[in-house]
């Protein structure tokens, strides 16, 4: 026989956390503070996209996800997993987790894969201590062979996704 | 007179035995002492000009382009210092409009453009023939720009000739020809081969030609092989049938100057270390990375039947097929193999129809299959194959007509039905078919004793076969075909020969109106393939020259003047800086057994910008874009090729009939470009985006070889 307590306690667990993702989500459509922990349940799921230009290309990248982690000193670690429009041929960088660069002041965030000399840099319009306001953001991609060089400016956030 | 021939020295593990000796005195018809001479045949219509074999000799020439570089008419031209494909043009055209036919068969095509050139051994050559403008082969209308036929060695009498050149920087040239008309009833044999090299990683690297000492090289280490054999069988009074089977093979493996062989592509292909980014500074990075390998096989069969039927007409059949594979691997990231097949009847008939006209009525077809295969482009990155299928069916008619004594005429026209198919091009183009009528007129007039004018016209055209290494190394992304036509032009020329006791005098003007050049356009971004379109303007390339030599007493000068006028739309097309202008001198005397000779080239400046040069840099620095170190491309290498000339001097001992001594000394002054400052390699822009470039050894303008020493003994018995 079920314990009654137990199971009501697990109810109201289950309650309270699916109330924290709600109230989550509409702490954020309310302001522009981006809200952490926030999780997408498919691949294709996004909640940011910034388009910009290059070489009177459009371009783009887009958001993923973004959390904080608790890094050994204690201090917490902002991350943000994104992609960008930079593919071709089933070739591209695909979903890259990026971290604030230490000597970026705050204003740039970066991921780099030191075996083959990629990276993706997104910068700020100003220092912060999430992704918000990127103005251009730099994609270094090998296609096959060929290590390929882009950077996408003006970027500006597409609404009404 | 007993003729006792011991040869006292090995080639190459060839046993050579002592001659029979003769009990009767053998007569023996001495040549033309002054046989270096290129000679304008003066009995001929069509305005030739002959190198004969006694000039490919002195050249010591182991290859094709290397015995017609230089010649009226002709630019031969290394396009890629590291790769060491060869341009062979004439009339300023591009090397793809050169039409090259052995003994009148043609066994080359653009396939073979490249490197095939090289392939061809110049031993067994008696003489290659020179003919410029379009239509100036009856059989190879494709020859826009014109025709180099080589003329193979026809038994004659029983002989062996053995010859060892060997010089400087690991330069060795082993060449061997018999013939015997004695052997068999009825049939005459000649075979030959030769072996050359040119260059070799040895411990001190003296056979490695790196002028500025950087650590890459500035031409390929280099060598050919071939075989020729050739059987007529002289079939009565009336038949005549001629068997003829060559073997050629070269190897070319660039920049590297260890010997380091790629066995593979690379994986990733990423800008190679150079000191402070220049190309002109030590080379810090993997051999691997700068080195391209390519080895190429050819081989040839044909058939000739001749028949003489009533008392002066002939009918004649000629029958071929030409294989040839590359193989190659490029530091550009990629390897490359083709298969290339060439199946050539013609079937003609000549006949005298009154005193002044003769008659030629034939048809001929060409059948061409070329299959190309790429681990890289084909396997991993999926770009379609540039394979092509090339099917041509022709009428022609000639008429010979000699008027009067002064005039002769030669008219002749071509209907030819061509069918060009890329069959694994999806997005573009994959068929061109036309029907294309070529007519053509030559026109000799004696004008008196010692003037004789000509006038030439033409049509011609090409179909452009082969693309992927018309694009060497630029077409990452592979190519699409967007040509709807082919390509034609037409031909005049117009020439003045004037020969007066010691002097003969030609000079000559031709111009080519070329329609529909096939080119390739800029890819419109770093991942689109490049497409080949055609022009939609004409383009007019006018070639002239004045040349005149002088012969007495054992002397021979000939100086030579060449203008080309290329225009800017042309020029930016062409993948090397052309010869623009041009000054040849040549001088030799005979003294007694012995001849001293001596030859200069001088070519032109040119602006290099006006051949896409713009787009070559010296180095690259890192600039903070605030994202980052961005390379950029800082200094360009240097935009204007100089005057500049080289002189070859030689001399010989000819102590008896049997055996020649000589020495050889090419390119004197040592003058290269490398030397000069400016070396081959370069930070090559591709396309429009300057953040995209990478090392190429494309820069080229001049000579990549400097002095050279040669030694060679000859033997003939």
């Amino acid at each position: 026989m079920l314990n009654l307590k137990k199971e009501q306690a697990l109810v109201h667990l289950i309650t309270r956390f699916v109330l924290l993702v709600l109230g989550a989500s509409l702490i954020e459509g309310c302001g522009n503070e981006p809200v952490l922990n926030r999780m997408v349940t498919s691949l294709n799921d996004f909640y940011a996209k910034y388009e910009g230009m290059d070489k009177g290309k459009s371009c783009s990248v887009i958001v993923h996800r973004e959390w904080k982690e608790n890094s050994s000193e204690s201090k917490s670690v902002y991350r943000v997993e994104v992609s960008t429009s930079y593919e071709h041929q089933g070739q591209g960088l695909g979903k890259v987790i990026l971290t604030f660069a230490p000597t970026g002041q705050g204003k740039i965030l970066e991921w780099t894969n030191p075996q083959n000399g990629e990276f993706l840099r997104i910068q700020l319009s100003a220092a912060s201590d999430t992704l918000l306001d990127p103005v251009a953001f730099r994609i270094k991609w090998i296609h096959f062979d060929h290590l390929h060089d882009a950077t996408c400016s003006q970027l500006k956030k597409v609404e009404n996704l | 007179m007993k003729q006792i021939g011991l040869i006292w020295f090995l080639l190459a593990g060839l046993a050579l035995s002592a001659e029979e000796i003769e009990k009767l005195p053998e007569i023996i018809v001495q040549e033309d002492s002054e046989s270096t001479a290129v000679e304008m045949d003066k009995s001929a219509v069509i305005p030739t000009l002959r190198l004969p074999k006694e000039r490919i000799e002195q050249k010591n020439a182991p290859t094709l382009s290397e015995a017609v570089a230089g010649e009226s008419g002709v630019d031969a031209q290394t396009s890629c210092a590291t790769c060491g494909s060869k341009r062979v043009t004439v009339n300023g055209l591009r090397g793809e409009h050169t039409t090259i036919l052995v003994d009148g068969v043609p066994l080359h095509s653009a396939v073979s453009s490249f490197y095939g050139v090289d392939a061809v051994p110049m031993s067994g050559v008696e003489s290659i023939e020179i003919s410029r403008g379009s239509g100036a082969s009856l059989i190879a209308p494709e020859a826009i720009g014109g025709v180099l036929n080589i003329i193979t060695e026809t038994p004659r009498k029983n002989e062996v000739d053995l010859a060892l050149s060997s010089g400087t920087s690991q330069n060795w040239l082993l060449t061997g020809a018999a013939s015997d008309t004695k052997l068999f009833k009825n049939t005459r044999l000649f075979i030959s081969g030769q072996w050359n090299r040119q260059g070799y990683w040895d411990a001190n690297k003296s056979g490695v030609w790196d002028v500025d000492k950087n650590g890459v090289s500035d031409a390929p280490f280099f060598s050919n092989a071939g075989i020729l054999s050739k059987v007529i069988f002289d079939l009565g009074s009336r038949d005549n049938l001629e068997l003829r089977y060559a073997w050629q093979n070269v190897s070319i493996l660039g920049g590297t100057t260890d010997g380091t062989k790629p066995s593979s592509y690379l994986a990733i292909v990423d800008l190679p270390k150079f000191q402070d980014n220049n190309v002109e500074k030590p080379y810090l990075d993997s051999q691997i990375k700068i080195s391209d390998v390519v080895g190429l096989e050819r081989q040839e069969a044909v058939a000739r039947w001749r028949h003489r039927v009533g008392d002066s007409a002939q009918l004649q059949s000629t029958s071929s097929v030409a294989w040839q594979n590359q193989d190659s691997i490029y530091f550009h990231g990629y390897d490359y193999r083709n298969r290339d097949l060439l199946a050539f009847q013609e079937v003609r008939f000549s006949t005298p129809v009154s005193m002044d006209h003769i008659l030629t009525l034939g048809t001929d077809g060409r059948w061409e299959d070329m299959r190309s295969f790429s681990d890289k482009l084909y396997g991993i990155k999926k770009l379609a194959p540039d394979d092509f299928n090339f099917r041509n069916a022709a009428l022609f008619l000639q008429d010979t007509w000699q008027i009067g004594l002064d005039h002769e005429l030669n008219v002749a026209g071509r209907l030819d039905y061509l069918h060009v198919t890329w069959p694994y091009q999806q997005d573009g183009q994959r068929t061109v078919e036309k029907v294309l009528a070529s007519p053509r007129l030559f026109w000799k007039w004696n004008q008196s004793q010692e003037w004789i004018g000509r006038l030439s016209y033409g049509r011609g055209y090409r179909a452009p076969l082969s693309f992927f290494e018309s694009q060497h190394g630029l077409s990452e992304n592979g190519f699409t075909i967007g040509l709807s036509e082919i390509e034609t032009a037409h031909s005049l020329g117009v020439s003045e020969q004037l020969t007066t006791g010691p002097w003969e005098v030609n000079s000559s003007v031709y111009g080519t109106c070329l329609s529909h050049l096939a080119y390739a356009a800029d890819p419109v971004d770093n991942f689109s393939p490049a497409r080949f379109e055609n022009l939609t303007n004409d383009v007019w390339v006018v070639a002239s020259g004045v040349s005149g030599t002088y012969r007495k007493s054992g002397w021979l000068f000939e100086l030579a003047l060449e203008d080309f006028r290329l225009p800017q739309v042309y020029k930016k097309l062409l993948p090397v800086a052309a010869t623009e202008q041009r000054a040849r001198i040549r001088a030799e005397k005979k003294l007694g057994s012995w001849e001293v000779s001596l030859a200069a080239n001088i070519t032109g400046p040119r602006n290099l910008s006006d051949y896409g040069y713009n787009h070559h840099f010296v180095n690259y620095e890192s600039v903070d874009s605030g994202l980052g170190p961005v390379e950029v491309l800082k200094d360009r290498k240097n935009q204007m090729a100089p005057l500049f000339a080289t002189l070859d001097v030689g001399t010989s001992f000819q102590p008896t009939r049997e055996l020649e001594i000589a020495l050889n000394v090419f390119n004197v002054t040592d003058f290269t470009q490398t030397g000069w400052g400016d070396s081959p390699l370069t930070w090559n822009q591709h396309g429009s985006d300057p953040a995209h470039f990478h090392l190429d050894n494309l820069h080229v303008w001049g000579p990549l070889r400097g002095r050279v020493f040669m030694f060679s003994l000859k033997a003939q018995m």
